[in-house]
């Protein structure tokens, strides 16, 4: 070989790299598998009402959950058992006993001025004599209830005692209808009445008043307020004597007013404030049956006045959008629908309100249907009468400052239930779809371990603006636990599901705007019902079995 | 001794089932035509007085694949697709892809009346990669259960420059060449020895169980700062040479080179996961206000134990050795049997060529049979330096055929060539 085609063959090898493939631009193409685990979620059945923003439930120590509602029912206005004390006034008068005839049997005219202690020999003066005169008055108010009795604050009895005797006369009044506070004995007094008369003024604050006192020879009876005035006549020689005397006491009762009244109130009707509740545990539930086993409405009542009040259940009613229901209650220790709450007994400023509780449940009333209604309000539109239990008579007592009603209304409906596919729907947006446009087919992975006994299915349904794109996937999400006798659950119960979503499926949701969930819960259906504690547990994992194409 | 070509051609193709060829082999027997083969065999008996190198390129290439195996040009777009699952079609349990490049910045060469002196500045990149079928697996199916063992990894790049000296003893029958280099260390990638990463996915829930050994990737100049053309990771490494004119046909020659070591010492980030004989990976909490994929990507890294850490280290050079012997049929014909040997990845990659070389005062060129020892494939080289006045051209390479072949059509390719001026 020559040096000339040596040459020619080096130019050769030095030129004939060709690296034109590199102008080629180079585009990354890769599919393959992902198989991964994307995390789970852990949700206790509480966590789970707090998702569903339901925040009305309670758990004791052991997990039994319930929902609770508490509803106030205070007592109305009431006035009418506010008795006033009008003003009454009243008079007596006690005549002298030396009338005309005396006058004349003694030989003498009126006036005249006793010098003889007899009128003849061993016939005394029939003018000098002591004589002790009683006079009882009587007097009705006119109140709007029977009274037995009153304790009064304020007020004054005024007594005006005249007389026109020339003599001195010892004027005793007693006034059974008032009696004092501190000795519990009617008010007596006696004073010696000149000419010049006497008034006399009483504090009613220190008395009570007792309107049973009647005429002795009467029942005792309401209203009444009895007073007696007794003078003592005793004319000497030398007293100057009319025929025309007397002695007049007029009583004024103004201003009264009282700490408390007693009587019977019969069974007059007692007012309360109207109220309603609303139930959002309900809201979340679209379709489907819910009984619930053993739900409960206990009244607690606080009665600060002195007369049992009944509360008429009948007017309560559980509504929801297609049918109303009246709660029935059967107690029998009183009327049918009627709560009774006692009252004070014995009246006493410091006396506190007595507390009653009264508790409705499936032995007594109809609340299992009550809820099974799946009410979202409950009406409660109570009303109510004193003495509910007329017990002829009844011995109440009102007083001016008194702690009034107060009752609360608590609903607690256990969750112990019978779920026949209850739904739970939910919605989200979805704007993912670039997300998954590298996805060929994805499969979804779901491992669940549950111990609530309800089973689950999901269904998932794809929208576009509303418009189902008809790529819906319904599965099994996790199946109910088993439970004990109790009702309990026992243990987690594993599930595992695969839900796949292919090629075609992934094209039409890249176009999904919305994404509809809805749930259906079922207890299982051969039990009457399940218990369903706060820490009952859903463990979902989540996986992915996707085939990528880049 | 008169030898026919064609007859010639018809002995190396005869004696290739037991012959084993290298890159730069070819490039290896034009000896001391050129001043560049300095490079892979210290020793060097300049034919002229004085030779300067212009820049000049030699690569290696040894891939498992050819490069339209894995870059598949769609005939619509014209767009080059990658393709892994040809890729994993291609592949062995074992797989080695090697590449050298050696640009030959600078080379100046004395003749002295015992030998030579050069001086000379290149640029090298030596990578070394060894992946596993299940490797590539990994790239071509995704994330299924792998156990990645035997995968390793060591990329270098690097400067160097240095002082060449041969001289001729025992009556010019021994030549002793040594070359003295210092390196600059540009950029460096390798993966610890004995590195290992398996995955294990439950069926059921598709949990990830991690096993993790040695998993620590070193590197070195590869973030995004701004380097300057010589950085602050220095080395000192060596070649050495020897001939030895046994008698007036025969000589042997041994050469052994890049012997040196790199300290990093700067830009240098290992990437590093913990080892772990099993850590369960499960997902992450889903009830987060936060991206749930930030959420993953945290939990990886937290379930791998990624860290990034900045350490300095050393690494070695890809050394190699020659031995060859060389018979001279005439003064115009060398026959030259050539062993090679190579550490990679602490395992000796041994090479075995046969080759024949026409000499000419101003020229020589020839052929050489090889065989990769590890496709076996027969491949046949040549090499040709030529003076022409004061220019030089050489030119070798050790697969004839894949020369002439688009460079996406071969898997392995080797050229060296350049220019010098000789006087």
């Amino acid at each position: 070989m020559n040096t000339k085609r040596l040459l020619l063959f080096c130019t050769i090898i030095f030129t004939c790299c060709n690296v034109s493939y590199f102008d080629n631009e180079i585009e990354m193409k890769w599919s393959g598998d992902l198989n991964m685990p994307i995390g789970q979620i852990n949700y206790t059945l509480s966590d789970v009402l707090q998702e569903l923003d339901i925040n009305d439930f309670s758990e004791d120590a052991e997990g039994n959950m319930s929902f609770n509602y508490i509803e106030s029912i205070s007592g109305g206005k009431n006035t009418s058992y506010d008795v006033a004390i009008e003003d009454l006034s009243f008079f007596i008068e006690i005549e002298s006993p030396l009338t005309p005839a005396i006058f004349n049997a003694a030989g003498v005219s009126s006036p005249h001025t006793i010098t003889a202690s007899e009128i003849a020999p061993g016939i005394p003066n029939p003018l000098i004599r002591s004589e002790k005169i009683t006079r009882q008055k009587i007097q009705k108010f006119e109140l709007t209830k029977n009274l037995t009795g009153a304790s009064f604050i304020d007020g004054q009895l005024i007594i005006d005692i005249a007389s026109n005797f020339t003599v001195d006369i010892n004027v005793t009044l007693e006034i059974p209808s008032l009696i004092t506070k501190s000795g519990n004995v009617p008010y007596q007094t006696s004073e010696k009445i000149t000419s010049f008369g006497k008034q006399l003024s009483i504090p009613l604050e220190n008395y009570t008043i007792d309107f049973t006192q009647n005429a002795d020879n009467l029942e005792s009876t309401t209203n009444n307020f009895v007073i007696n005035v007794t003078s003592e006549l005793d004319f000497n020689l030398g007293d100057t004597v009319k025929d025309d005397e007397k002695i007049s006491v007029k009583a004024n009762l103004t201003g009264a007013e009282t700490a408390v009244v007693y009587g019977d109130f019969k069974q007059e009707s007692f007012s309360f404030s109207s109220q309603s509740l609303n139930l959002d545990f309900f809201d979340s539930f679209d379709q489907g049956a819910i009984t619930f086993a053993n739900p409960k409405i206990k009244i607690k009542a606080s009665n600060g006045y002195g007369f049992p009040i009944g509360i008429d259940l009948s007017k309560i009613r559980a509504v929801n959008q297609t049918s109303t229901l009246n709660l029935k209650y059967d107690n029998d220790q009183g009327p049918v629908n009627m709560v009774v709450v006692n009252g004070i007994e014995t009246y006493s400023s410091e006396a506190p309100s007595v507390i009653t509780e009264v508790i409705m449940d499936k032995t007594n009333s109809n609340v299992s249907d009550f809820f099974s209604l799946r009410p979202t309000e409950i009406t409660l539109d109570v009303i109510g009468n004193a003495n509910p239990i007329n017990k002829l008579p009844n011995l109440n007592f009102f007083a001016s400052n008194n702690k009034g009603f107060e009752a609360e209304l608590e609903i607690e409906v256990p969750l112990e239930v019978k779920f026949e596919n209850i739904e739970l729907t939910g919605s989200m947006d979805f704007n993912n779809g670039e997300d998954i446009e590298d996805l060929v087919n994805f499969v979804l992975v779901l491992n669940t371990e549950n111990s609530i006994p309800l089973s689950g299915n999901l269904e998932v349904i794809f929208l576009n603006n509303g418009v189902d794109l008809n790529v819906s996937k319904s599965f099994v999400a996790f199946a109910a636990a088993d439970i004990q006798s109790n009702g309990k659950s026992s243990e987690y119960k594993k599930t595992s599901t695969e839900v796949t979503f292919s090629e075609n499926d992934l094209k039409k949701i890249k176009m999904a705007t919305a994404i509809d969930i809805k749930c259906t819960l079922n207890s299982p259906k051969e039990k009457n019902s399940v218990k369903l504690l706060g820490i009952n547990g859903l463990i979902v994992n989540v996986s992915t079995k996707a085939n990528i194409k880049l | 001794m008169k030898i026919n070509t064609f007859t010639l051609i018809a002995i190396l193709l005869f004696t290739i089932n037991s012959a084993k060829a290298q890159n730069t082999l070819s490039f290896y027997n034009l000896g001391d035509y050129v001043a560049q083969t300095q490079n892979v065999s210290a020793v060097y008996l300049p034919k002229n007085n004085f030779t300067l190198g212009l820049p000049g390129i030699g690569f290696n290439v040894n891939n498992p694949f050819k490069l339209n195996e894995f870059l598949i040009q769609n005939n619509t777009t014209n767009k080059l697709e990658t393709n892994f699952d040809n890729l994993l079609l291609n592949s062995k349990a074992l797989n080695q892809s090697t590449m050298q490049i050696n640009a030959s910045l600078f080379m100046l060469a004395f003749k002295t009346k015992k030998g030579s002196i050069s001086l000379f500045a290149n640029s090298k990149l030596v990578n070394n990669i060894q992946y596993t079928d299940q490797f590539i697996e990994v790239a071509a199916n995704g994330i299924n259960n792998f156990d990645l063992k035997n995968n390793q990894l060591n990329t270098t790049g690097y400067h160097e420059i240095g002082l060449g000296i041969t001289q001729q003893f025992l009556k010019n029958k021994l030549a002793i060449g040594l070359r003295l280099k210092y390196l600059n260390g540009v950029a460096h990638a390798s993966l610890k020895n004995n590195a290992s990463l398996g995955l294990d996915i439950d069926e059921t829930t598709q949990n990830w169980n991690i096993m993790a050994a040695n998993a620590s990737l070193r590197t070195s100049g590869l973030s995004n700062e701004d380097t300057s053309y010589f950085t602050g990771n220095n080395g000192f490494g060596m070649d050495l040479g020897a001939t030895y004119q046994v008698s007036e046909k025969w000589s042997i020659a041994l050469s052994v080179n890049d012997i040196g070591t790199i300290h990093w010492s700067e830009n240098n980030t290992s990437y590093n996961i913990k080892d772990t004989e099993g850590t369960v990976y499960n997902g992450v909490d889903l009830n987060t206000d936060g991206s749930i994929q930030n959420e993953i990507e945290r939990a990886i890294n937290t379930v791998f134990k990624a860290t990034e850490t900045v350490e300095n280290f050393s690494t070695k050079l890809t050394s190699n050795t020659y031995f060859s012997t060389k018979y001279y049929a005439s003064k115009k014909n060398v026959f030259t049997a050539l062993f090679a040997n190579r550490a990679v990845f602490g395992a000796s990659v041994t090479n075995y060529a046969l080759g024949y070389n026409r000499l000419h005062k101003k020229a020589t060129y020839g052929l050489l049979t090889s065989i990769n020892p590890q496709d076996k494939k027969v491949k046949i080289g040549g090499n040709a330096a030529v003076n022409l006045g004061a220019f030089q051209m050489y030119v070798a390479t050790d697969n004839f055929l894949n020369a002439f072949k688009k460079v996406e059509e071969v898997s392995q390719s080797s050229l060296s060539l350049g220019i010098n001026l000789t006087f």
